[in-house]
């Protein structure tokens, strides 16, 4: 990329490269003058042909920006409001120094996106004031405008407004458009004085001193082609420049004349020339009088009511874009909570896993049974199984609310699945407080499978089966028949049943405390010199070894029936109990 | 023998060719009117960057220029050469330059106006014309942070315009003046047949 600043000192044009253009041009000239002859032509044959087809360009183009226009106006149902917006547009061309084939096209844009003639004229003087402000060219002020109007305010952007890309999103066009008219306030007046101003007037003048000369040129053409539009005129240029080829320096002298009478077309009526033209050429080319076009023209008060009826259809589509817009934006806002619940699901998803639920829970219940947790780390491990919990009823509470698409329940659930996550979260890096993981462990409602009473509770009952099945009256230390017995074996008299209940506990001194097993055993750890949750994890397993029944049954002749229902009865209270472990069932 | 010069190219390679001892009067005298030139734009240097942002630094940041007085200094210059022809179909006998990046930002931020280029933010229309700034007054600030712009009749600027400037027109008379008679000189020599091609 070229950064240079310089400053060039005695710079001449340098003819190098246009030598043999000039060459070639100056042959022209010179054969386009001898075919002239003695009337001379001032200018070469390239320059008024060049000029001719520039100015017949000029006003075929500016005809066709204003029938569009018309059209455009006519299909709104106010084509009566043409004369009116035509003498608009020339007016605001000659007050803003805005060429009309630039005007024309902006303002149809305007009004065939606003559908309304008084908001179309606003949006276009303010897109001029804006244009004047920014540089940008009237044509994509006035695109960005209409977008606006519309609600796409992408294109706003580049006029400096100092709103954010979110801001210009939820803010409306005619906020928007404050903005920018606040920050460009004075622009237009200001251009009126430069020299820029005074140079586009004189363009301005120019191009409409061409669209007419060219506007003349058309009609004369196809007055000699025979007909009225610029297809004749095409025709006749076409045969003129056959013509012009094989005429004599007659003929020369007579065309000749043509360049001073363009000079002079801006004040003279198109019919001289045509007349003059038809007087060369020998045929009649005098227009024929156009026949006054006899329209039916509506009442005042009629134009008035139809003004009134466009201007309140326009607030009618307006109001409703902004009805769907609200509707979009609910249904978008309702998305993204949909979508925000679905991550935070994603999230819940990925931490839970059922192993690991069921591993923790015998875990909890393993703990439990030694009574206390006795370390940080059981404690940890205990709270981090039951977050995971937590975590999966929120999930499911979550699944719930979205089926239900009520905003609120998924929004509540959102939110207690993350702050869900989040505890888990810092329990995973063990940045908690036992303090604060109280809370969770208080949630947690385990049954209370063994602790001390229901073991007691179980060896009582045990007890009496061995006193109603053998007459024995061991019973286990501190444990008391009460008066509700249940028979969980009941012997025929065909049967003779002699069940015997071994503990290791039992045998010897017949007293039996699983938290003299777990303590007995977690101190013998200790003083072996294993760690502490060597031990503790040692000590369960005492207490769970302790915890194991060997039952053997001694069973007479009798029923097999009845033996086989009773064994099965003890088993299944041992189950019930929560007593049985290892394969024995 | 009739002799005829079009633009400054063919002059100059008539000079070389026929008068070399003219092309060489030529460049003294076009150095003795532009060397003030620059040496004087070099004087409106800053030593410190305007901007206390625009400093360098020791970390790669972008591909915008940090202020460099001493790279600017020496990037401002004169040529006695004859320039490439531009787009237009014009050269020049002789430029005074200002050739580095941060120089030529600093000699012409804020032609375009005081606000600077449109802001559209870093993720708005790419292109050179807009400004991506976070800070949607970056442009402003830029410009207002320092000195205005000086006009001349080549131009605005703070360098070599505002030297240019200041010279109110002394180099560009001594350049004229010496591209006159060196060309008056070759067409009174080629009239008299005193010239002879140089080795």
């Amino acid at each position: 990329m070229n950064f240079l600043e310089v400053i060039n000192i005695a710079s001449k044009f340098d003819a190098k490269g246009f030598k043999q253009a000039e060459t070639a041009l100056g042959k022209l000239a010179s054969t386009t003058k001898k075919l002239a002859g003695a009337a001379g032509i001032a200018y070469g044959a390239a320059a008024i042909t060049a000029y001719g087809k520039a100015a017949v360009k000029a006003f075929a183009q500016d005809e066709a920006a204003a029938l569009r226009l018309n059209r455009a106006v006519e299909n709104l149902g106010i084509g009566f409001a043409n004369p009116a917006i035509a003498d608009y547009i020339s007016k605001l061309e000659k007050s803003a120094a805005v060429a009309d084939d630039i005007l024309r096209p902006a303002f149809q844009g305007l009004l065939t996106t606003t559908g309304s003639l008084t908001q179309s004229q606003k949006l276009l003087n303010d897109a001029i004031t804006i244009s004047r402000a920014s540089g940008v060219d009237l044509a994509t002020v006035t695109e960005d405008l209409g977008k606006g109007y519309v609600g796409i305010t992408k294109g706003l952007t580049k006029y400096n407004t100092g709103l954010t890309r979110t801001e210009l999103q939820s803010k409306s066009f005619n906020e928007i458009l404050g903005v920018i008219l606040k920050r460009s306030a004075g622009a237009a007046e200001d251009y009126l004085s430069t020299t820029a101003y005074k140079f586009d007037v004189l363009s301005v003048a120019s191009n409409n001193a061409s669209e007419i000369i060219g506007g003349g040129l058309v009609d004369a053409f196809a007055l000699i082609g025979g007909g009225t539009d610029a297809t004749d005129a095409a025709n006749a240029i076409e045969t003129i420049a056959t013509a012009l080829a094989k005429v004599t320096v007659q003929s020369g002298r007579t065309i000749g004349v043509i360049p001073t009478l363009i000079k002079n077309l801006k004040n003279l009526p198109s019919q001289i020339f045509a007349g003059f033209a038809g007087k060369q050429f020998g045929v009649n080319i005098i227009p024929p009088t156009k026949k006054e076009e006899i329209k039916l023209t509506l009442t005042e008060k009629k134009q008035q009511e139809l003004l009134a009826k466009l201007e309140k259809d326009s607030l009618a589509r307006e109001k409703e874009r902004l009805a769907l817009l609200n509707k979009q934006n609910t249904a978008k806002k309702l998305q993204g909570v949909i979508d925000k619940a679905n991550l935070a699901l994603g999230k819940g998803t990925d931490v839970f896993d059922l192993d690991k639920i069921q591993i923790a829970a015998a875990l909890t219940n393993q703990a439990e049974q030694l009574g206390k947790a006795t370390t940080a780390s059981q404690v940890l491990q205990i709270a981090n199984d039951t977050a995971r919990l937590n975590v999966k009823r929120s999930i499911l509470a979550l699944e719930d609310a979205i089926a239900s698409k009520d905003e609120a329940s998924i929004i509540a659930a959102t939110n207690k699945l993350n702050a869900d996550l989040k505890v888990l979260g810092a329990l995973g890096q063990q940045n908690v407080k036992l303090l604060d993981i109280k809370s969770i462990l208080e949630t947690l409602m385990p049954k209370d499978l063994i602790n001390l009473t229901n073991l007691n509770e179980a060896l009582r009952l045990l007890g009496l089966i061995n006193l109603a099945a053998t007459g024995s009256k061991t019973t286990p230390a501190g444990v008391t028949p009460t008066a509700v017995i249940a028979q969980p074996v009941k012997p025929t008299a065909t049967a003779t049943l002699t069940p015997s209940y071994t503990n290791t506990p039992f045998g010897a001194g017949g007293t039996f405390n699983l938290e003299d097993v777990a303590r007995s055993s977690l101190l013998a750890g200790l003083a072996g010199g294993a760690g502490v949750a060597g031990a503790v994890s040692g000590s369960r397993y005492a207490a769970q070894a302790a915890n194991q029944y060997n039952i053997s049954i001694q069973a007479g002749i009798g029923d097999p029936n009845a033996i086989a229902e009773a064994v099965t009865q003890v088993i299944q209270d041992a189950v019930d109990r929560g007593t049985l472990r290892g394969g024995a069932y | 023998m009739q002799i005829e010069l079009r633009g400054n190219a063919d002059l100059r390679k008539a000079l070389r060719r026929f008068a070399p001892d003219l092309e060489k009067s030529l460049k003294i005298e076009l150095k003795r009117g532009l060397a003030p030139i620059a040496q004087t734009a070099r004087g409106y240097v800053p030593s410190q960057s305007p901007l206390s942002g625009w400093s360098p630094r020791s970390f790669n940041e972008g591909s915008f220029p940090t202020y460099n007085a001493g790279v600017i200094k020496s990037k401002i210059g004169f040529s006695t050469a004859v320039t490439k022809r531009n787009a237009k179909g014009f050269n020049s006998m002789a430029s005074v330059f200002n050739n580095s990046r941060a120089g030529a930002i600093y000699e012409s931020a804020g032609r375009n106006g005081a606000q600077g280029q449109p802001w559209v933010g870093p993720k708005g229309p790419a292109g050179h014309k807009y400004s991506h700034s976070y800070n949607p007054k970056a442009g402003e600030q830029f410009i207002g942070a320092m000195e205005p712009l000086t006009g001349s009749l080549k131009g605005r600027g703070r360098l070599i315009f505002k030297a240019w400037s200041r010279n109110k027109g002394v180099a560009e008379g001594i350049v004229n003046k010496a591209i006159s008679t060196a060309e008056q000189e070759l067409y009174r020599r080629s009239k008299s047949g005193a010239l002879g091609r140089a080795a």
